[in-house]
C-alpha cells in the first residue's frame, strides 16, 4: 500500500466514524441546563475584565505600542469633544472589526477612581459608516497614566457586543455607563432597550449592576405625524411622539416604503446630514430616550422625482418596529431618511427657533403715529420678497418679538389655504443671522423689519396658482399687502429684526 | 453588565449551531459516544464563565474545537492509559498477520483504534478536517515540527501495525 492509498483509506474511516456520532440535541440541552443552573457567583460577574496575569502582559505590550508614534490612522480624531480633563483617546488595543465602508472611531470617554482609589480612563470605540449612517457596537478600554503616557489596562466592553454606549460617566468606586441595546429581543421583540449599567471597579475588575432605563419604542407607543418645516431647507420631518406613560428609546434612520399604484416600493436611502438637516458633527446617530410627551423628529427629503404616483409613504424603525402609513399620499420618489434627532424640525444643525406666532412687545400698543409702518417689495430671480419696516417718528421709543401676521387672499379677500406662509428664522433671502430670538428696540434712527419671501418655482413647494395679496399686520399700528406673482410658492415669514433689510 | 447578557445569547446560538459539529470531533477523538457527549459537555460548560474570550477569538469554533482537543489530550495523559472509554475493547493488534503489513481497509480501521492519542488528534485534523500543519500546530498548542512528527509516526504506525506501541502522550516529545 502506498502513501496515497493509505491516506485515502484513512480519510474515509474518518468520514464513517464521524457518521456515527450521535445527535447532539441531548448535548445542547444538558450545556444550558448546565449554565443556567449556575448561580450568578458561579458565573463570574467579572469574566469579561482580563485576568490579571493576562493583562499584566498585555500592559506590556501596551506600553510599547503607546509609546509608538500613531501612524497607522486607523481610527480617527474624536466625534465628541472630551472634557479638558481628559487626554485624547489612546489608538485602541483591541479595535473592532469594521465591516465595508466603516472605520474606527472614537465615542464617548470618562475619567474614573476605583475602589482602591486609583485613576483610570474609559475610552469607547466603535465603527462607524459616517455616510450612511452606520454602526457597530461600542468597545471600551480602559487605560491608566504611567510616566505621563496612557497604558492599557483592560476592556470593559469586548468587540462583538452590538450595544451602543450613550453616555459615561465616572462615579466614586467606577462607572455608569448607559447603553443602548441594538441586539435583537427574544420572542420577536425589538432591540433598543437602554439600561444603565452601575460599574464597581476594583483591583480585580469590576463588579456591575443594571437598571433598565428605558424600552424600545413600539408602534403602540408613538403617535407619527409628518410636519412641512422651512429649516434648513425646505422639507418634510417625521415626528414621533410619545404618548405612553413610561419612557422609551427609539435610535436611527427610519426606512420608508413608498407604495404605487403598480406596487412598485423605491429605495430609501440613509444619510446623517444632508440639506434637509439630521445631526451636527456627530460620527453616528444617538439613541433617544423619549420621556413621556417627548418627541424625536427624523428629517425626509427625495432625490430622482421622477413619478408622482406615490399611494402612500410607511416607515419602519432600524430595530425593525414598523410605524404603518404616515402619509396617505406623496410625491416623493427615492426618499433620503435622516436620523431620528430632539429638534422638531430634524436638524440639529437648524432646529427651528421658536418665537411668538404673532408679534409682541410694547410697540403694538403705541399709536398709529408714533410708527411708521412701510410695506415694500421686489423680486429676485425666481424668488420673491417683501418687507414691514416699524420706524419710530418723534422720541417714541418700543420694542417688539416675533412674527408679524401673515395670509394670503384671494382678489375676494378670502383667506387662501396654500400657499400657507410659514414662520421660519431665516430663508434663502435673509431673516434671523443668529441662533437666538431678539426683542429689537425701535427707536428714533432704530427701525425693526421682518421679510417675507417666497418662491415661483413649483419645486419648491405648495403653491398659489391663482396669485392673489399678500395681508401683513400688525395688530392696531398698520396693516398692509402686495399683490403676489403666479405662481407663488412656499411663503416663509421671519422674524423681526433690527435694522431696515430684515436681515440681521 | 449588558455585556454578560449578549456573550450568554452568542454562547446559546453557538451551542445551537456548532454542538453537532463539535461533536463529531470529538466523538473522533474518543471513539466512544457517551464519552465524547461527556468531553465536549465539559468543555462548553467549562468555557461559558470566559466566553468573552470565545467571542473575541479569530474564530469561535476553531477556538472550541482546540479547547476539546487540549481537553481530550489532558484527560487521557492524567488517566495514564489506565482507563479508556471506549464503546468497544479494542482488539489486539500484535496478531502475526497483522505485522505483515496493512493490506486491507478493516487493519487500517482497527489500527486507527489505537492510535495514541496526539498521533489520533493530528490526524483527525489533518485527514478530516484537513488542517494545515500550523493549523494542527495552533490547535493541539505545539510546534509544526511535532505535528509532522505526529503525523509521520501514526501512519508509519498504521502501516507497520506499530501504532499501539507508543505510549500515550508521547507524539509530544519535541513540544
Amino acid at each position: 500500500m502506498n502513501a496515497e492509498e493509505l491516506e485515502s483509506i484513512v480519510r474515509d474511516e474518518l468520514r464513517r466514524d464521524a457518521a456515527n456520532t450521535s445527535s447532539g440535541g441531548a448535548v445542547r440541552a444538558a450545556v444550558l441546563e448546565a449554565v443556567n443552573g449556575l448561580s450568578p457567583v458561579d458565573r463570574p460577574a467579572r469574566r469579561w475584565v482580563v485576568p490579571l496575569l493576562v493583562a499584566a502582559a498585555v500592559v506590556a505590550l501596551a506600553v510599547a505600542a503607546t509609546l509608538l508614534p500613531r501612524s497607522f490612522g486607523r481610527h480617527s480624531q474624536p466625534a465628541h469633544p472630551k472634557p479638558s480633563s481628559l487626554p485624547a483617546a489612546p489608538a485602541p488595543v483591541n479595535a473592532p472589526a469594521c465591516g465595508k465602508g466603516q472605520r474606527v472611531v472614537d465615542g464617548t470617554s470618562a475619567k474614573f477612581t476605583d475602589v482602591g482609589g486609583k485613576v483610570g480612563y474609559a475610552y469607547e470605540y466603535y465603527c462607524a459608516e459616517p455616510n450612511g449612517g452606520g454602526r457597530g457596537g461600542s468597545v471600551v478600554e480602559t487605560f491608566r497614566m504611567v510616566g505621563g503616557r496612557l497604558v492599557y489596562d483592560y476592556a470593559l466592553i469586548p468587540s462583538g457586543v452590538q450595544e451602543y454606549v450613550m453616555s459615561m460617566a465616572g462615579t466614586n468606586g467606577g462607572l455608569i455607563i448607559r447603553e443602548y441595546d441594538a441586539n435583537p429581543g427574544l420572542l420577536g421583540h425589538p432591540g433598543g432597550t437602554v439600561s444603565d449599567e452601575n460599574l464597581v471597579i476594583d483591583q480585580d475588575g469590576a463588579n456591575s449592576s443594571s437598571e433598565v432605563v428605558a424600552q424600545p419604542c413600539l408602534a403602540t407607543d408613538l403617535t407619527v405625524g409628518i410636519v412641512h418645516t422651512y429649516e434648513p431647507a425646505n422639507h418634510d420631518a417625521m415626528q414621533l411622539t410619545n404618548h405612553s406613560a413610561k419612557p422609551c428609546a427609539v435610535w436611527g434612520n427610519p426606512r420608508y416604503v413608498q407604495t404605487t399604484r403598480n406596487g412598485l416600493v423605491s429605495s430609501t436611502i440613509s444619510v446623517l446630514r444632508g440639506p434637509a438637516g439630521g445631526l451636527g458633527n456627530e460620527l453616528s446617530a444617538p439613541p433617544l430616550v423619549l420621556q413621556p410627551g417627548q418627541t424625536a423628529s427624523a428629517s425626509i427629503s427625495s432625490v430622482q422625482v421622477s413619478r408622482c404616483a406615490v399611494l402612500g409613504l410607511s416607515a419602519v424603525l432600524p430595530n425593525g418596529v414598523r410605524l404603518g402609513a404616515v402619509r396617505d399620499s406623496a410625491c416623493i420618489g427615492s426618499v433620503v431618511s435622516y436620523p431620528l434627532v430632539r429638534a422638531e424640525n430634524g436638524s440639529e444643525t437648524h432646529p427651528e427657533l421658536k418665537a411668538p406666532v404673532s408679534a409682541t412687545g410694547s410697540c403694538l400698543n403705541l399709536n398709529a403715529g408714533d410708527l411708521l409702518t412701510s410695506f415694500g417689495g421686489r423680486d429676485e430671480g425666481n424668488r420673491g420678497r417683501m418687507t414691514v419696516t416699524l420706524s419710530s417718528q418723534g422720541s417714541a421709543s418700543c420694542t417688539i418679538t416675533g412674527y408679524p401676521d401673515v395670509r394670503v387672499l384671494d382678489e375676494d379677500q378670502n383667506l387662501q389655504k396654500f400657499p400657507f406662509p410659514a414662520q421660519t428664522p431665516r430663508g434663502p433671502l435673509g431673516g434671523l443671522t443668529g441662533n437666538r430670538f431678539q426683542q429689537v428696540t425701535v427707536s428714533p434712527g432704530h427701525p425693526a423689519t421682518a421679510l417675507v419671501e417666497w418662491s415661483t418655482d413649483p419645486a419648491d413647494g405648495r403653491c398659489d396658482s391663482g396669485g392673489g395679496d399678500l395681508f401683513l399686520s400688525l395688530g392696531i399700528i398698520g396693516a398692509g399687502s402686495g399683490t403676489l406673482p403666479k405662481p407663488t410658492c412656499a411663503i416663509q415669514v421671519h422674524p423681526f429684526v433690527a435694522g431696515s433689510t430684515g436681515n440681521g | 453588565m449588558k455585556v454578560v447578557i449578549a456573550a450568554d445569547a452568542h454562547f446559546a446560538e453557538f451551542v445551537e449551531q456548532h454542538t453537532d459539529a463539535l461533536l463529531t470531533t470529538a466523538y473522533l477523538l474518543t471513539r466512544d459516544r457517551s464519552g465524547a457527549e461527556e468531553l465536549l459537555q465539559d468543555v462548553l460548560v467549562a468555557l461559558y464563565p470566559q466566553w468573552d474570550r470565545v467571542v473575541r477569538a479569530d474564530s469561535a469554533l476553531a477556538y472550541v474545537r482546540r479547547s476539546v482537543i487540549n481537553r481530550y489530550l489532558n484527560q487521557r495523559r492524567r488517566r495514564s492509559a489506565g482507563e479508556l472509554s471506549l464503546a468497544s475493547v479494542p482488539e489486539a493488534i500484535n496478531r502475526p498477520d497483522f505485522t505483515a503489513g496493512l493490506a486491507d481497509r478493516d487493519q487500517v480501521r482497527r489500527a486507527l483504534a489505537t492510535l495514541p492519542e496526539r498521533q489520533r488528534a493530528a490526524v483527525v485534523l489533518r485527514y478530516f478536517y484537513d488542517y494545515s500543519d500550523q493549523q494542527i500546530a495552533d490547535a493541539m498548542e505545539c510546534r509544526i515540527g511535532t505535528v509532522r512528527s505526529l503525523i509521520s509516526r501514526a501512519l508509519a504506525g498504521l502501516r507497520a501495525g506499530s501504532a499501539s506501541d507508543t505510549p500515550s502522550g508521547a507524539g509530544g516529545v519535541l513540544r
